[in-house]
């Protein structure tokens, strides 16, 4: 499971000010008419940690697992651009592909 | 001792020709093959041959299914021995293919390219064109020069040499020169949506979408989607190609070296599913992903993995013992052991207590003491104890804007019956949350029921400016407008009375209006203008006029004049708005009553004699009775028995069983006991068998409790199966209302002695209610012999007292009691 912050995107000691522009950005990104379940996800988040007192709720009380994937996604965050594949690993890849299918 | 030889059994040719026919029947190819092959030493008949071929195809089939590629052209190739007609010659080339036997298949395509269909042909060009690509450099010298497929192949090599130098414009050039009818038609796509992908990955994905499932380059469209994969569902993805694949995405995402050594951690520790495995590759990967995160990470990772504390100590740093005890709170809670995170959970406040320095210290006190009072809930133990109420007031003196606990509070003092309380904590909220909407209802709520409707109705005022539209406080505010205007009627404060009123007319909007407040408007009008005079009761300051004149209501002007008055029009318009007819009616009587005025005094016409209620007007009068009833209104029995003979009228209108049992229902719970009969009578002659109406009929004829020991044997066998029925039926309201009923009997003392009770078991001695009941009778009878006048006030007391213990109803007098005659029951 995600965690508020993860969903947002925000660190755990972000203001509410802060929690708050992230939530209209992500919204902006995952309108309700386009992804609705994002967006519950995204104003579930939203709601969980919306104030102090809500965030200190969530950090005392919270006890699910944190989830791997978001452990990844962080992870895979990356600045550096994509590099085009050499001749010799596109080949190998294609040929892996090849095989028993 | 030598093992002996399995002795075969000499079987005929004709048994084991059977033998076989069915195997290869079956689908058991490989004995089928042995047994025919075992035939054919011992004579090879041309139609055992033929089966042994068919064996041999349909296995090779059946392998190639389950990816045995080399042993089904192995098989292939036995059969090809025993017959030339080459069936599924084209799978067999594929299979080669799989077998990584591409030269021969290569070569046996060009032989035999003519013979095969063109869709074929086109479909095994695609696949060589895709082992060329693939680095099967092998193959190419058994394809002509000017073959389509190798022309073709030497542009898409240029294309790709462009691509990997990032010209991609060159690489377009060669693309376009790829024909639609080409074999490299699919990779064509391939090649476009590796141009975009960087840019503009939705458009790559599409274009990958558009490789078909049963082209040779499906699995490597695939692959190249999921560099357009997000995040999530990206690791288990990942985790099932291989290592070059793995690889190129990588390049695509642009991922180092380091990123794609904690993928593969990750992926390990995926695949071991344990918290500790991941504990230890989070903080192995520290540094990579970021030491706060890490750190957040493992400890959210605690309270699932309690043993991993020691390991998370050594690593990041020593826990606090309030964070030491709030993780095997939660590891209790996780596993349900309520009661024990509830004690760990109690150390953690104490913590604070001892540490009223640290951040936060009486916030976070103050949620641990609400989410006591959650748990509490969760077990069901709210009400049990005073845990919960002191742990709440506890959490306010710690934070106290708290709106919840405020309302979890009052309501924890009303469920407790605690006036006092609950009175306390509905100020202390107010005080607190003058404006919130949730507070002021409550407020207006607990006004009301000390029928402080000034207060009541000031709340509602405030709670109508923070929300206008808020409904429950305008029928609140309504209410204690109008209850208050009544007050100040009795008390002859008439401007002020108007001007509650005129609020309470403002509340309503002019198409829903009840008529409540017009009706008022014109009683007190009437009242103002002294054409009438409300009932003096006994008991009050004030005696009536002249002991000759009735206790209702007395005109004190002639009706004449009365009648063209404003203060009439208005009553005339109330009973309009509430819908006329018996409505009106009732509601005027109702209005009335409640100012002490007696209805049948009024300058108004009585109900046409022939008038018959519909059935539409009994059903709103039922919820008129119903919302009077939750008012509070106590005189409601003899507001009904005024509108008796109407409603008599209506027994007979087709009800269904539903609107029938809502007005058995309403009756009884206004306590008309003879309408309450007469509706059941008519009920239990259409529905016989439905123990809600044999209850109502029986209960009306006992008129409730008050004759219950008149039972007769055959009604309370009656109700017993009743009872039995209700809960066949699954009717669980009905069979406890009737229960309820026979534990009221039984809870009097006033079981009949003639009546054996329908749940026998329940009592404890027989001998003692017999007893009881002998006392009772004689005590009536000795009740019967005496002159109640010459009684002392004492003694009537205690004869009276005795006979509500035995539950006989005593109307309400004033003390000292009048001396009056014997009264006849």
């Amino acid at each position: 499971m995600k965690t508020p912050f993860d969903i947002l995107d925000v660190a755990e000691d972000a203001t509410d000010e802060a929690i708050k522009k992230a939530y209209l950005r992500k919204v902006r990104q995952y309108p309700p008419e386009r992804a609705p379940k994002k967006f519950q996800d995204i104003r579930a988040a939203f709601e969980a940690i919306v104030s102090r007192k809500q965030r200190l709720k969530y950090q005392l009380f919270h006890h699910e697992p944190p989830s791997l994937n978001a452990l990844l996604e962080r992870a895979l965050r990356t600045t550096k651009n994509s590099c085009r594949p050499t001749e010799q690993l596109f080949t190998q890849a294609l040929a892996e592909s090849l095989k028993n299918r | 001792m030598r093992k002996k030889k399995k002795s075969v059994p000499n079987r005929s040719i004709e048994t084991l020709q059977t033998e076989a026919a069915k195997l290869l029947a079956a689908g058991h190819y490989k004995e089928a093959i042995d047994a025919y092959k075992r035939l054919l030493k011992k004579e090879p008949r041309q139609t055992w041959q033929s089966a042994l071929a068919q064996a041999y195809l349909s296995r090779a089939v059946a392998l190639a299914a389950k990816g045995m590629y080399k042993e089904a052209t192995v098989l292939w190739e036995n059969r090809a021995n025993l017959c030339q007609d080459n069936e599924l010659f084209d799978k067999y080339l594929y299979w080669l293919i799989q077998a990584g036997r591409n030269k021969r298949a290569a070569r046996l395509f060009i032989e035999s390219a003519a013979l095969l269909p063109e869709e074929i042909t086109w479909q095994l060009h695609a696949q060589f064109g895709a082992l060329l690509l693939a680095g099967y450099q092998e193959i190419i010298e058994d394809f002509p020069e000017d073959a389509p497929l190798i022309k073709q192949y030497s542009r898409i090599l240029k294309a790709l040499h462009a691509y990997y130098q990032g010209d991609d414009k060159t690489t377009n050039k060669y693309v376009k020169q790829i024909p639609f009818r080409s074999p490299f038609r699919d990779f064509r796509v391939i090649v476009k949506a590796l141009l975009v992908i960087e840019t503009d990955p939705d458009a790559a994905n599409q274009l990958l979408e558009k490789v078909p499932l049963d082209s040779p380059y499906a699995k490597f469209a695939e692959l190249i989607r999921m560099a357009t994969q997000h995040d999530d569902s990206l690791l288990e993805s990942l985790s099932k190609i291989s290592s070059p694949e793995q690889t190129l995405i990588a390049g695509f995402k642009g991922w180092d070296k380091a990123q794609f050594k904690v993928i593969s951690m990750l992926q390990s520790a995926a695949k071991r599913d344990t918290n500790k495995a991941l504990l230890e590759v989070v903080a192995a990967n520290r540094q990579s992903l970021g030491d706060d995160y890490c750190q957040q990470f493992c400890l959210a990772l605690l309270p699932s993995y309690p043993g991993g504390v020691k390991f998370y100590e050594r690593t990041f740093k020593p826990l606090s013992e309030f964070d030491r005890n709030r993780i095997t709170a939660l590891n209790y809670e996780r596993q349900g052991h309520s009661l024990r995170a509830d004690r760990q959970w109690r150390l953690c406040v104490n913590y604070f207590k001892q540490h009223p320095q640290e951040e936060n210290s009486s916030i976070k006190a103050a949620l641990i003491l609400r989410h006591l009072v959650e748990l509490a809930d969760q077990r069901g133990d709210t009400f049990e104890d005073n845990a919960v109420s002191n742990d709440l007031i506890e959490s306010l003196q710690l934070e106290p804007d708290d709106k919840a606990s405020y309302l979890n509070l009052i309501q924890w003092y009303d469920h407790q019956n605690n006036q006092k309380g609950y009175q306390k904590w509905v100020d202390a909220a107010i005080k607190q949350l003058p404006k919130d909407s949730d507070v002021l209802l409550i407020a207006m709520e607990a006004a009301t029921r000390k029928k402080a409707f000034k207060k009541a109705a000031g709340f509602a005022k405030t709670l109508l400016k923070v929300d206008p539209i808020n409904v429950k406080a305008r029928q609140i505010a309504r209410f204690s407008l109008l209850s208050h205007a009544r007050k100040l009627i009795k008390s002859e404060k008439y401007t002020l009375a108007r001007k509650e009123l005129a609020q309470a007319a403002s509340l309503e909007k002019t198409n829903q209006r009840s008529g409540v407040v017009q009706i008022n408007q014109g009683l007190l009008e009437l009242q103002a203008q002294g054409f009438i005079k409300p009932i003096i009761k006994r008991g009050t300051a004030t005696k009536p006029a002249s002991k000759n004149t009735s206790p209702a209501a007395r005109l004190v002007k002639p009706k004449g004049k009365i009648a063209e008055t404003p203060a009439v029009k208005l009553l005339q318009e109330g009973i309009q708005l509430t819908g006329g007819g018996i409505l009106g009616r009732f509601r005027l009587i109702v209005e009335s009553k409640s100012q002490n005025i007696e209805p049948k005094n009024l300058p108004l016409a009585q109900l046409d004699k022939h008038y018959l209620p519909t059935r539409h007007e009994i059903l709103e009068l039922i919820s008129l009775i119903n919302s009077y009833s939750e008012e509070g209104i106590t005189f409601l029995t003899e507001a009904v028995e005024q509108l008796k003979e109407q409603l008599q009228k209506t027994i007979k209108l087709d009800f269904s069983q539903d609107e029938t049992l809502s007005l058995c229902e309403c009756l009884k719970k206004v306590k008309h006991y003879e309408l309450l009969k007469q509706f059941a009578d008519q009920a239990v002659k259409r529905w016989s068998k439905h123990p809600a109406f044999v209850f109502y009929q029986i209960y009306g004829k006992l008129k409730g409790s008050k004759s219950m020991w008149n039972i007769q044997p055959s009604d309370m066998a009656r109700l017993q199966s009743a009872v039995d029925r209700a809960e066949e039926q699954g009717d669980k309201r009905t069979s406890m209302m009737i229960v309820g009923f026979l534990n009221q009997m039984e809870g009097g003392g006033l079981m009949p002695p003639h009546f054996g009770h329908p749940f026998g078991d329940m009592f404890d001695d027989d001998d003692e209610i017999e007893g009881e009941l002998e006392n009772i009778k004689d005590e009536l009878e000795a009740l019967e012999n005496r002159d109640l006048d010459k009684l002392s006030p004492g003694e009537l007391i205690k004869i009276l007292n005795r006979l509500e213990d035995i539950g006989i109803e005593i109307p309400d007098f004033d003390l000292p009691i009048p001396r009056r005659k014997k009264k006849k029951r």
